[in-house]
């Protein structure tokens, strides 16, 4: 792969939360979160992050999409180093899909809000009527995009079950035309049906759009089925790194070994 | 919904019954009656003329017979004549209720602004300096008894700096003010009590709205406002503050009934011719029918408070259904 194809690539990246103690605050020792990971993703590539609960995933996704510093290293989307880059320009074309659609998604707001306002953000639109008119068009296609029927912009969060919240989510994060979004758990927290069709919907969505996800899970079959390559991380290291059937079938690390086989198997 | 809002209703009644049988018989167990405010300091009063004012009273009947005469009356919202001058309950009431309403609902008013800049801005700088001098400064608020804290105002800026009235809620001379200088005349009289009760409410509800701030601003919802890249201020006072005013809505509601039935202690400081220094007044002279009349309609409007309160939450939160 040559570098013009690259479109993020992080270097040497870490973050340690200071534990303090006493009344001075007095910096006792560091968490270790993520602790110098490198690694790149491709344009249209699907690359899975797996690990234990703890070991540094879900961190690694919120550092890149800013909701978090590093505490060290770089981070280059598109060549450009996104410390330097303004909050508001970075979040546009890199978006996040949380875990939980329970309670990522504001209760008090209807869904036509959530999404509008991104498209909004995106398109820098003022707030006239003529404005207000496309911004619920366009919210309404976003809606149609996901799979969900376009007059539920005045409904809210509650009336929708958790595949739909999802499918909300992922309509709010398409809404900034994101290029590279990173899916924190996405489907961990549904139903095994439900799992399929949101997945089915990210891959759908990679073809319309061109779009390149990191997959951030726990769950080594949803990775098997969907990413191209795949990384593992432990206490916030990245241990083995490759393409998905090559990790799954020779893993180098025994870590990576130990997690493959911990994969519950139905007997037939 | 409805049936839930008339059951509600009927139950008001036993506690407003119980209510008034608890105050009737405590105002009676205190020792003096109103014959002896009018007659004890006259001399040429016999025991005779003693006996008709009883009578007249009524005060010689039996306490229960007297509950019973006053609750027949009280169904038809006739609160009786006051002991006192002879003139209507309810017109006493209704004369002092607008200065009360005036004063409380300035201050409720002044409360509810700053208690939220206060909760939401020093939410928002958790643990800074700003953060916990404001906590100094509402608790100060808070434990500062209030009649002391009037006295020192009344001090500073009615003696020593002459500025402001010191009590009351006209001047002497209000008559012959002109239209402008009548409202700045009131203004001026409002300043001090205002200033003091809404400082000493200002803890509980800023210290409400701060904590119920933290809860949100840590909810996954928030994040994904952030996430989506928004300025920080429309995360704050558009995606929190609304989670945020819910239970604040529902302390407003709670603390209606606060707006009318006055304070007793800071209406008498400050002379304010409201309904709490109505009572003190009836309490002082012995005077039944004002008493109970006050304690009864403070009563029903605590409970309304309460069910206007629960209503409001049903209304606002669409998960809460009351059957």
């Amino acid at each position: 792969m040559n570098s013009n194809n690259r479109l993020l690539e992080v270097r040497n990246l870490k973050k340690w939360f200071g534990v303090e103690r006493g009344i001075f605050k007095r910096s006792v020792s560091n968490i270790k979160a993520v602790d110098g990971v490198s690694f790149h993703i491709n344009k249209g590539e699907i690359l899975g992050l797996v690990g234990e609960s703890g070991s540094g995933k879900t961190t690694i996704g919120k550092m890149l999409v800013g909701l978090l510093n590093p505490t060290q290293g770089t981070i280059l989307f598109k060549d450009r180093d996104v410390s330097t880059m303004k909050r508001s320009r970075l979040g546009l074309k890199l978006q996040i899909i949380f875990q939980n659609p329970f309670s990522s998604l504001n209760p008090k707001l209807s869904v036509g809000t959530i999404i509008g306002e991104a498209v909004r953000l995106n398109n820098r639109t003022g707030d006239n009527k003529h404005a207000q008119e496309n911004v619920m068009q366009a919210t309404k296609r976003l809606l149609q995009t996901v799979g969900l029927p376009g007059h539920v912009v005045n409904d809210y969060p509650h009336q929708f079950s958790g595949g739909q919240r999802q499918r909300i989510g992922i309509a709010r994060a398409l809404a900034m035309d994101p290029e590279l979004i990173i899916a924190d758990e996405p489907v961990s927290s549904l139903d095994i049906s439900i799992q399929a069709q949101i997945l089915n919907l990210l891959s759908d969505l990679k073809d319309k759009y061109g779009l390149s996800y990191l997959l951030i899970t726990h769950d080594l079959n949803v990775v098997r089925h969907v990413c191209e390559r795949v990384m593992v991380m432990r206490n916030g290291k990245i241990v083995e790194e490759g393409v998905t059937s090559s990790v799954y079938n020779n893993p180098e690390h025994p870590y990576t070994e130990k997690l493959l086989s911990s994969i519950p198997e139905l007997p037939l | 919904m409805l049936k839930y809002l008339i059951k509600r209703l009927l139950f008001m009644i036993p506690l407003i019954l119980g209510i008034s049988i608890l105050t009737f018989t405590i105002i009676h167990l205190a020792p003096g009656s109103p014959v002896d405010m009018v007659t004890s300091m006259n001399p040429d009063v016999d025991a005779n003329a003693k006996a008709r004012l009883y009578s007249l009273y009524g005060l010689d009947k039996p306490l229960y017979l007297q509950y019973w005469d006053w609750l027949k009356r009280i169904v038809t919202l006739n609160f009786g004549d006051s002991f006192k001058d002879g003139r209507p309950v309810i017109n006493k009431i209704a004369e002092r209720l607008p200065p009360t309403l005036l004063l409380n609902v300035l201050s409720l008013g002044l409360i509810f602004f700053f208690a939220l800049v206060i909760g939401v801005s020093s939410a928002v700088r958790q643990n800074t300096l700003y953060d916990k001098s404001m906590t100094v400064f509402v608790f100060l608020g808070f434990s500062i008894p209030m009649f002391w804290l009037a006295l020192l105002m009344m001090l500073l800026f009615g003696i020593i700096l002459g500025i402001l009235p010191i009590s009351g809620m006209r001047s002497v001379n209000y008559d012959m003010l002109s239209t402008a200088g009548k409202i700045w005349d009131l203004i001026s009289h409002l300043i001090l009590p205002v200033f003091v009760s809404a400082f000493g409410g200002l803890a509980y509800l800023s210290r409400y709205s701060r904590s119920s701030m933290l809860e949100v601003i840590r909810q996954d919802y928030i994040r994904t406002a952030r996430a989506k890249g928004l300025p920080e201020n429309t995360v704050i006072y558009k995606h929190a503050l609304r989670n945020v005013l819910i239970p604040i809505v529902t302390l407003l509601g709670l603390s209606l009934p606060a707006l009318i039935s006055g304070s007793v202690i800071f209406e008498t400081i400050f002379s304010w011719p409201g309904i709490g220094r109505l009572a003190y007044e009836a309490i002082m002279s012995r005077d039944y029918p004002v008493i109970l009349g006050v304690s009864i309609i403070a009563t029903a409007l605590t409970l309304t408070g309460n069910l206007l309160a629960d209503l409001t939450y049903a209304y606002i939160d669409p998960r809460v259904r009351y059957k």
